[in-house]
């Protein structure tokens, strides 16, 4: 591994940051998860050999489930899409009418839907990034992706024609 | 519509997700010295994203010098902050006669003062010191190459120098301060090394002085975040979380404490620094460790008193720890409070403060302590906890109260301002007399609340006893007519078609949309609007002349919020301009008619909106956001002008 864990902590925190509040929906879980992640992640970094931000956000999402199963005494994946998503983003004063039909449209979508959104646009990772957590191709990814997108903008075109 | 809209407002969207930026500075910091624990992770520093904070001095107060007395017979007279959404990341910051420098990591280091904040450096970084004659500013940054600098911008001309760099990117700068002389800078040099097999190591760790004249550098001690001491051949630092005195003329060195990052007063008389002790308490009848974080304050002199001047509590238990595990489970305080820094006058302490608890989008404040050796009077400490309520700084409010209340603030109404009344002793305590005005925003509604407090003497001067209620008056509009409610007793004032016609704007569809009431001249204040939002007028209605006055009159403009000084001479305006989408803030001259437009006061900085907050007394908050963050100002009507609190 050439970077060094600090640059590779740097680089990488605010993306991690962003998806976890984002699954989690509050600070106070947000920190001691991203927290253990990064400790997991320092402690491993050594070994890894390739792909190192597609490891990372794969010990975010183990990390997360972790967490629900702990707190939330629920085992199974599907159980968890109640406990998660709540509206996080900070309010403005005035939320323009547009950003907050995509907010609603996002809170719609399946979880799966969701979760690519927030790998893609939230912890800005790329497709391939992506499949490897996902384990899906590339180009499914990419499919996929797309065509959320599509249905968001129907989504949001509906919203705001009320 | 298209899906490159979709992606662009997703990219907005993510701007909208706050990060920790707090966490992530603490975090790096244990990942550089590579000190994990178990508690350590429990109780992970938390902090979001910073607001600007201020506290708001009596002026009469200020003037009384802080001559030398022990720590712990300094009076903590002011120590307030505000809640509220914000996006600023701050680093340590510095102040100058008045003038704030704040560092906000990458986007570089900015001056907030009472024009403008203002980026005067690019350059990222996450500490700023300022020197003894405000002269110049030190600061730590990273370069292209990965090398770490030392820099020195000297504020008159512009220049930045570059005192120090690093041969390689593992040896880290932090902790820079200029000497009470100005000629050298002191400041922490590590050096990080990657183990073999994982993590790092911090390999050394020096407080080194570097003289501004010929560049030399001096080790002065092993540890970590220097102050030089003035008129001592000596230096306050920390070494395995001690704060240490050390006498550079023979070398000997006295702990003084256990503590963080100390930073000595200009004066050379007091160390401000950081505490965390590991305390048994009970929460919600549970026995729970909690590592309670506190600002302390020692003697440089005699080095045996000290005082805490922050009050912090503990968090709230999150539900579903299983009840074997309660006993092992340490939490934290409410608030983090750290990076002390001292003013340019020694009067007070800034202190950077974070809620830990989740409160959406905001958490980090900026905070001044002031001290004095003067005692608050009862009147005194009825207006600062008065204060507290109104910006909802419920640690300060608790502070004043002998008993305080599990639940002190409401959201909506909320207190928007308060006047003294009176003052007395009843059977030999004394008491104070006040109201307190709530409005509602967007609402036809307000109500001010008079009560008697109680106080007896107490080291800070005296503390609140009691709270006796005096009675209730309410005003509200219910479909155009205008009521006030007293003792459960609603009595009609006037209804809207009692309004001369040309006060009101010709359109027939017409509505109220806020209110509020001045107790000093007995005067309501509301908005009408038409419901296509084209015309809106500011009315008075002088209650006990039955007269009404136009104040404004505004075209496609919404008026969510009005609010009236303590003295009912001036009446703050947040205005919403429909077709620019503009927020504006007015601030009227209610015998003149003059209007100022409080945008106007400010230069080189790109306000995104701008609204009144409340009235301290006869001076108002108001809040301006920028790009970077919410900040506070202060309007001075009487004087027309601008200030930071």
């Amino acid at each position: 591994m050439e970077e060094s864990f600090l640059e590779f902590y740097e680089k990488n925190f605010d993306d991690v940051y962003r998806y976890v509040y984002f699954k989690i929906g509050n600070k106070w879980d947000a920190d001691d998860i991203v927290s253990e992640i990064f400790i997991k992640a320092y402690e491993k970094y050594k070994t890894i050999k390739s792909n190192p931000r597609s490891w990372l956000f794969s010990i975010a999402k183990n990390t997360i489930t972790d967490h629900y199963r702990k707190n939330k005494n629920v085992t199974l994946e599907d159980d968890l899409s109640p406990f998660s998503y709540p509206d996080i983003f900070e309010n403005k004063f005035e939320t323009e009418a547009e950003i907050d039909c995509l907010k609603k449209s996002i809170y719609s979508l399946p979880k799966e839907e969701i979760e690519i959104i927030n790998l893609k646009y939230f912890a800005g990772m790329t497709h391939r990034e992506i499949s490897q957590i996902v384990k899906k191709t590339e180009d499914a990814v990419k499919m996929k992706a797309f065509r959320i997108i599509q249905k968001l903008k129907n989504l949001v075109i509906k919203c705001l024609e009320g | 519509m298209d899906e490159k809209r979709i992606e662009e407002n997703l990219n907005k969207l993510k701007d909208l997700i706050p990060v920790n930026y707090q966490l992530k500075e603490s975090l790096k910091k244990r990942f550089k010295r590579n000190k994990w624990t178990k508690i350590g992770i429990a109780i992970t520093v938390a902090a979001a994203v910073l607001l600007m904070v201020f506290s708001f001095g009596i002026k009469n107060l200020q003037d009384n010098l802080i001559t030398k007395v022990n720590a712990e017979e300094l009076k903590i007279i002011n120590q307030i902050s505000f809640i509220s959404l914000g996006r600023i990341n701050a680093g340590k910051i510095a102040e100058y006669n008045g003038t704030i420098y704040v560092p906000l990591y990458d986007k570089g280091i900015y001056k907030y003062d009472n024009k403008s904040f203002e980026k005067i450096i690019n350059k990222a970084a996450g500490e700023v010191a300022v020197s003894p004659d405000g002269k110049k500013l030190v600061f730590i940054t990273t370069e292209s190459d990965g090398k770490n600098a030392i820099y020195i911008k000297d504020l008159n001309n512009g220049k930045e120098n570059k005192i120090i760099e690093s041969n390689d990117s593992n040896t880290y700068y932090s902790d820079a301060v200029f000497s009470p002389d100005g000629n050298n800078v002191i400041y922490t040099e590590q050096v990080i090394v990657p183990r073999k097999t994982h993590g790092f190591e911090v390999k050394e760790s020096n407080i080194n002085a570097v003289d501004l004249k010929n560049l030399k550098v001096t080790k002065l001690a092993d540890g970590c975040c220097g102050s030089f001491v003035k008129n001592a051949d000596a230096i306050v630092f920390e070494r395995d979380n001690k704060i240490i005195y050390k006498n550079l003329k023979d070398g000997s060195e006295k702990i003084i404490d256990e503590g963080k990052r100390p930073s000595v007063s200009p004066n050379g008389y007091y160390i401000a620094y950081e505490k965390y002790e590991l305390k048994k308490e009970k929460i919600e009848d549970k026995d729970v460790r909690v590592n309670v974080n506190n600002i302390w304050i020692a003697d440089t002199s005699s080095l045996t008193t000290k005082k805490q001047v922050t009050l912090n509590v503990p968090k709230s238990i999150p539900p579903g720890i299983p009840k074997e595990e309660i006993q092992n489970y340490v939490t934290s305080t409410l608030y983090t409070y750290y990076w002390p820094v001292w003013s340019s006058d020694s009067k007070s302490v800034f202190v950077l403060k974070n809620l830990n608890e989740d409160i959406r989008g905001n958490t980090m404040q900026l905070m001044k302590i002031e001290l004095s050796r003067e005692e608050l009077t009862p009147e005194e400490v009825v207006k600062k906890f008065l204060q507290a309520i109104i910006v909802r700084d419920e640690d300060f409010a608790r502070v004043l109260m002998k008993n305080p209340p599990t639940i002190m603030t409401v959201s909506n109404p909320h207190p928007v301002a308060y006047e003294i009344l009176g003052s007395g002793t009843e059977d030999g305590k004394p008491y104070v007399d006040a109201s307190l005005t709530y409005g509602y925003i967007m609402n036809g509604y307000c109500s001010v609340d008079k009560s008697r407090y109680y106080l007896s003497p107490d080291s800070n001067g005296y503390i609140i006893d009691s709270i006796k209620d005096l009675g209730t008056v309410e005003f509200i509009e219910k479909n155009g007519t205008f009521y006030k409610i007293e003792n459960n007793v609603e009595t009609k004032l006037f209804d809207r078609r009692e309004i001369p016609k040309e006060i009101l704007p010709d359109n027939l569809n017409i509505h109220a949309a806020t209110l509020t009431y001045s107790p000093k001249t007995n005067t309501i204040f509301f908005t009408m609007q038409t419901d296509d939002r084209s015309q809106s007028r500011i009315i008075s209605y002088d209650i006990s002349h039955r007269a009404f006055k136009l104040i404004e009159s505004l075209e496609n403009t919404i008026i969510p919020d009005i609010k009236v000084d303590s003295s009912g001479k001036y009446l703050a305006v947040l205005a919403y301009n429909d077709i620019s989408q503009q927020s504006n803030a007015y601030v009227y001259n209610l015998k003149t008619g003059e209007k100022v437009d409080l945008r106007s006061k400010f230069e080189n900085t790109k306000i995104e909106e701008i609204s009144p907050q409340f009235w301290q007394r006869d001076k108002l908050i108001f809040q301006i956001s920028l790009k970077e963050g919410f900040l506070y100002y202060l309007y001075d009507p009487y004087k027309g002008q601008v200030l930071i609190p």
